[in-house]
């Protein structure tokens, strides 16, 4: 009688283990999918400051036409990136049409010292300068969360709970060199 | 055994008194000081002194070693004279208290230096800085501050403020002035315990039991965030209140506040990892914005201020040149940097009117 109570218990045990396996890999998950969230916004965030980027394209005459063409094409991966779906490819493109955008609207700025003085030119270029390191610890933020979920689907007993029943995939962490290297460190390893 | 004494000075006692008189008008000195001139004028009163300036110790030294070899000797006549164990101990009795008195002498002497050294790194680390003392009533600022602040609401016996600094910080965006402060607070608890008799009874007590505990921190004027508390510790995922998307962030600190909405705003994803970075490095960081404006940014660590004194008076004119120059205290930057960072991360770029 005594071994059943025990057989029992052990069984009890196993499915509350599980269950909290199970869980804590679901919130994990959600958590990957909520920090990705949060980098999208902040790209998107980037299409506040667009307009007036337009409108300050205009004043550095032989730059206009690159500048304004560096913005749509900025405004057009923001626009193709999901806030609920993990898409680093996404992300990449978007972090090359930033920086190939702020690298021309710098030579622009250096070319009229002038304007490059200005309150307006002063205050975006702080804005963008701001929201690219808002990026870069999203992005951070976002990569520790993988870590803990890949680490919460690999480990025993998650792993066999994750085979058995949550079925989930390890994400890929972003690794982009030019977010990251403004926090002074790299995220994950690669899978 | 190298000999420590003057040659343009008498040895033993001269060297010694002269010394102490000299370290006695530089205290004095160090603390009417206005300036790191005023320090380096003090130090200089130890110029005509050898390198290293220490006190000698070879009365000391020989006075206590001769105790030791008559005690070894009337211990050894004891053994062959007297049985009685009680006066055979009394020898060692003698050496031991003449170790101790040698121990006690020697530790002050050397603490009289070091003491001095840690005040003059203690006051230039202050001239460098522009920090200013405030004048203050220690228990009375502790009650006004636990009225803005539930960082001094601590301590259930008593609370008082024990140092008050003022300085300024000018950053590339922002410059603010702060109040740096050093708060003790005593919690008062009854603890029970049992002791036992000489017959074996086991009998259990009580005893009211006083536990000392110190903070330091910041409190400066902040206007993009109120009614908020970022605290580090406690369990942080089983805790109530707002969750950042940081899972290491929700692990390590708790977040309390009136709006929710405020918190998103305030903690972007450069804030979170800025914060978290600054809770790596000190204990028990602690960040309030009350609804008044206003930040205290507390922590235990205690080593903002003269936390790196590289030389000492034992070496006076090395010592004499680094209070000339410039201190750098890495930790008294870093936390105002952070403070910088939070307003940086927190204001409005288009509505900023000063840099």
């Amino acid at each position: 009688m005594e071994a059943l109570y025990v057989i029992l218990g052990l069984g009890v045990l196993a499915v509350v283990m599980g269950i909290t396996i199970n869980n804590g890999i679901i919130r994990r998950r959600n958590m990957v999918v909520r920090a990705w969230a949060d980098v999208i916004t902040y790209e998107r965030q980037k299409n506040e400051t667009l307009p007036a980027l337009e409108k300050e394209a205009g004043k550095y005459k032989e730059h206009e036409k690159s500048l304004l063409e560096n913005i749509t094409a900025l405004r057009s991966a923001i626009g193709k990136a999901s806030r609920g779906d993990v898409n680093t490819d996404d992300l990449a493109a978007i972090e090359a049409a930033t920086t190939q955008m702020v690298s021309g609207f710098n030579i622009a700025v250096e070319a009229y010292p002038d304007l490059k003085m200005a309150d307006v030119t002063m205050s975006l270029m702080r804005e963008i300068s701001e929201l690219q390191d808002n990026i870069a610890a999203a992005i951070s933020i976002f990569n520790g969360n993988i870590e803990a979920f890949n680490s919460g689907i690999q480990i025993f007993p998650n792993s066999l709970v994750n085979s058995m029943f949550t079925h989930e995939k390890a994400y890929k962490p972003f690794d982009n060199a030019e977010a990251t290297t403004s926090l002074g460190h790299s995220p994950s390893r690669e899978l | 055994m190298t000999s420590t004494v003057p040659e343009n000075t008498t040895p033993g006692g001269s060297h010694n008194k002269r010394l102490k008189e000299s370290l006695a008008l530089i205290e004095q000195r160090v603390d009417r000081a206005k300036s790191d001139d005023d320090l380096v004028n003090a130090i200089n009163l130890l110029k005509p002194f050898p390198t290293p300036v220490t006190y000698d110790n070879s009365r000391l030294n020989l006075i206590t070693g001769a105790i030791c070899a008559a005690s070894a000797l009337t211990a050894t006549i004891l053994h062959f004279q007297i049985t009685d164990p009680v006066y055979f101990a009394l020898p060692f009795v003698a050496a031991l208290i003449a170790l101790v008195v040698y121990g006690t002498l020697r530790f002050r002497r050397k603490s009289s230096l070091t003491g001095l050294s840690d005040k003059i790194h203690y006051r230039t680390s202050l001239f460098d800085y522009g920090l200013k003392p405030v004048p203050f009533s220690g228990k009375s600022k502790a009650r006004d501050l636990g009225g803005q602040f539930k960082a001094f609401q601590l301590g259930n016996y008593s609370r008082e403020i024990r140092e008050l600094l003022r300085g300024e910080y000018k950053g590339a965006e922002h410059s603010f002035s702060y109040d740096h402060y050093h708060f003790h607070y005593v919690n008062r608890r009854t603890e029970t315990y049992t002791t036992t008799d000489s017959k074996g009874n086991v009998r259990v007590r009580t005893r009211t039991v006083y536990d000392h505990f110190d903070r330091y921190g910041f409190i400066v004027d902040f206007n993009y965030a109120r009614s908020m508390r970022i605290s580090e510790g406690g369990l942080g995922f089983f805790q109530k209140g707002w969750k950042s998307s940081s899972v290491s962030f929700n692990k390590h600190f708790n977040v309390a506040a009136d709006s929710e909405m405020d918190v998103a705003k305030f903690l972007t994803p450069k804030v979170l990892v800025e914060i978290e970075s600054a809770g790596q490095a000190l204990r028990g960081m602690d960040l309030e914005f009350n609804n008044s404006g206003a930040l205290c940014f507390s922590f235990d660590d205690s080593n903002m201020i003269a936390a790196n004194r590289m030389g000492g008076l034992e070496n006076p004119a090395a010592f004499a040149e680094q209070v000339a120059g410039h201190s750098t205290q890495a930790n008294l930057d870093a936390a105002l940097d952070f403070i910088h960072t939070l307003m940086k991360y927190s204001d409005n770029n288009f509505e900023q009117t000063t840099r």
